[in-house]
């Protein structure tokens, strides 16, 4: 049984956010009056002509890269907010979890706000009193329900909104990313309380940059890319076909070749050619040589590459990138500069490079090392290695991605 | 339209705990808390007692100017704090709207709630002043509450269409409070609408506040049913508002959070 369904939608949104003042739209109105364009430039598809229909019981993975239009398929679903076209169709209670605690208010207690969220997800007041001591519990906070929110650490903020939003006994829950807050204990136990969930028959869309929550949690992945489903199946495919596209971007992101771009498009569905020719491992290491997988902000890193290959390459090149956590892309470095002997592929050998100090804000990060050719959009192997910057992560301070290094100087002018 | 209604009204205890929500926060951090839903008109009623009645002495037919003067000001502010609380509602609250599903007049509806919530404890002091004031009242103030539903309706369905507009455009940040205070003017509040020379009064009967404030003076001091023209009159006028108001907000609601 379909218990939700978007039908060829599109949501169109306005690059440049919204406009603020009549004045503005006025002007806006009054040149489409002459001009007579029914559509303004400024306007993309963020879902173009877009369906998905999910059945009863399903744990949806939806996956794709920064702005292809993930959250807009959930605040769709949930009804935050309305198509310009198509049908969206949900059944049942809807509970979103798009960011956890937005109804909290701060002046009010814990458990007033417990009251306060599970109405704003359509429970009664006596259906939360029925789940009341299940969310305490699961939040740990006894001892802090009549204290104002305001005064709880982050940490406990996001527990007691999980907790909520856990317990509101939706027939669909939609998940976006929410897994990445919080410390690892708190995190397996959200997994846990998902896992039971889902166990239970709840129905679970859940939008997350997190691979390895896709192939382990869900049961579906959908990708989508541009606005539009571009693989739907298991977890396994979609994730591969992901990351066959990922490789396309790299291969535009690099940029070493003119007709790149082109040869790329022609080849979107196509498998990139020989891409297993290179079988390799990659390893990040301290200076003393041991395989680590957390270092401090200031220290060098060794990275190692591991191969073994079916032919030797002579045309071939290293490309290393750094993508933080939530997929953004941190630096991509290669070894093109170097002279096409020193970079050739040989039938088994390794490649090593010294990076950084990196001075990386704390976080997780993942390396991927990619062997391409220096000519062609062909990638010969690819591999990735995950470690953090050790630190606290989210502190006031550690706004960015990296920290810069600076050194001031100040004088007084004048007398 | 009537499955949002039935939306709305299975969302009446969200409704209640956010009214309740937005009473704790409004006097959360002050210290004199609800006392200022009292403080306000009584101040107010003080001032102009001295300019209008002591100094001015603007006839009231018989009533204590401060009486007088008082149920003005607790229609008025019934009026003027409703809207004002209610119109920027779904603005300042859009990381909510932005994340939650839920029918979003709850908000406009829940500002109204805290208004009236201060209406009745000024209501309470009104009370009080009659008494003091040994004021005879008769058996018409037991339709006070019909006015105030009528005016509870005008406010919503002006709120409703005004909070739409104003998720858009920020002018009505502006426009808000300058219309309000034309209005303060241009309704008999300090005044009666004796004191307007014959010719202009007509004009009056326009202004819905203006008949809703003449209606608690007529059901409270003169234990008179007020003209039924213009009951008839202010009564489409506010249903109309309310359906217009409510439509177009419910028309502009699923964009609401695109507007962030």
């Amino acid at each position: 049984m379909v218990i939700a369904s978007l039908d060829h939608v599109s949501k169109i949104y306005r690059f440049g956010g919204r406009r603020t003042s009549l004045r503005e739209d006025i002007g806006i109105g009054a040149s489409r009056l002459f001009r007579r364009n029914s559509h303004a430039p400024d306007t993309f598809y963020a879902l173009n002509d877009f369906s998905l229909a999910v059945s009863q019981g399903d744990a949806v993975g939806i996956i794709g890269h920064n702005g292809a239009g993930k959250s807009t398929v959930l605040k769709l679903l949930a009804g935050i907010t309305t198509p310009e076209r198509g049908r969206v169709t949900t059944e049942g209670r809807v509970a979103a979890m798009i960011e956890l605690g937005a109804g909290f208010h701060p002046e009010l207690s814990g458990r007033q706000n417990i009251y306060l969220n599970s109405a704003l997800m359509g429970l009664s007041n006596e259906e939360t009193g029925a789940v009341l001591g299940d969310i305490i519990t699961f939040s740990g906070l006894e001892r802090f329900m009549d204290m104002p929110v305001k005064r709880y650490s982050s940490g406990m903020y996001v527990r007691l909104a999980f907790a909520v939003a856990a317990h509101v006994r939706a027939d669909l829950l939609l998940i976006d990313e929410v897994l990445a807050v919080g410390d690892a204990s708190f995190q397996s136990k959200c997994l846990d309380k998902m896992n039971q969930l889902r166990d239970a028959g709840t129905t679970i869309v859940l939008v997350t940059h997190g691979m390895w929550t896709v192939q382990s949690f869900c049961n579906r992945a959908v990708l989508i890319r541009s606005g539009q489903v571009e693989a739907d199946g298991s977890p396994r495919d979609v994730i591969d076909t992901y990351h066959r596209y990922d490789r396309i971007d790299l291969l535009n992101d690099v940029d070493f070749v003119p007709q790149a771009a082109a040869v790329v498009s022609s080849n979107l569905n196509g498998k990139p050619a020989d891409s297993d020719v290179v079988r390799m491992q990659v390893q990040v290491r301290d200076e003393a040589g041991g395989v680590r997988d957390a270092f401090d902000t200031h220290e060098i890193m060794h990275m190692l590459v591991a191969y073994t290959s079916r032919q030797e390459i002579a045309d071939a090149m290293l490309v290393l990138r750094v993508r933080r956590s939530d997929g953004v892309a941190v630096f991509a470095v290669n070894n093109f500069g170097l002279a096409a002997e020193q970079t050739r592929i040989h039938r088994e050998g390794d490649i090593t490079a010294r990076l950084g100090p990196l001075m990386l804000v704390p976080d997780t990060y993942t390396l991927e090392a990619h062997v391409v050719d220096r000519n062609k959009p062909i990638i010969y192997g690819s591999a990735s290695a995950t470690f953090g910057i050790n630190g606290s992560i989210g502190k006031a301070d550690e706004v960015g991605v990296f920290y810069a290094n600076c050194e001031w100087a100040t004088a007084k002018v004048g007398v | 339209m009537s499955a949002q209604l039935a939306r709305l009204y299975g969302s009446r205890q969200l409704l209640a705990n956010w009214t309740l929500r937005e009473f704790r926060v409004r006097y959360s951090q002050a210290l004199l808390g609800v006392a200022w839903a009292v403080i306000q008109p009584l101040v107010m009623m003080v001032i102009t007692t001295v300019i209008f009645s002591t100094l001015l002495r603007l006839p009231t037919h018989g009533i204590p100017y401060p009486l007088y003067v008082y149920s003005g000001l607790l229609a008025w502010n019934l009026f003027a704090a409703g809207l004002s609380s209610a119109i920027p509602s779904v603005a300042d609250n859009m990381s909510l709207v932005s994340k939650v599903a839920f029918p979003r007049e709850v908000l406009p509806i829940a500002s109204i709630g805290v208004s009236l919530i201060d209406f009745v404890v000024a209501s309470i002091i009104f009370v009080a002043l009659l008494i003091a004031f040994q004021t005879p009242i008769g058996l018409a103030v037991l339709l006070l509450p019909l006015v105030v539903l009528v005016q509870l309706a005008l406010i919503l369905g002006v709120s409703l269409l005004a909070s739409a507009v104003h998720v858009r455009y920020r002018d009505t940040r502006f426009l808000v409070p300058l219309v309000l205070q034309a209005l303060f003017f241009l309704t008999p509040i300090f005044y009666s609408i004796e004191n307007i020379p014959a010719e202009y009064r007509a004009l009056f009967f326009f202004n819905p506040v203006a008949n809703i404030v003449e209606a608690y003076r007529s059901l409270v001091f003169f234990n008179r049913l007020p003209d039924l023209a213009t009951v008839g009159y202010t009564v489409i006028f506010a249903l109309v508002v309310l359906v217009l108001g409510y439509v177009v907000f419910k028309r502009a609601e699923g964009k609401f959070a695109d507007l962030v």
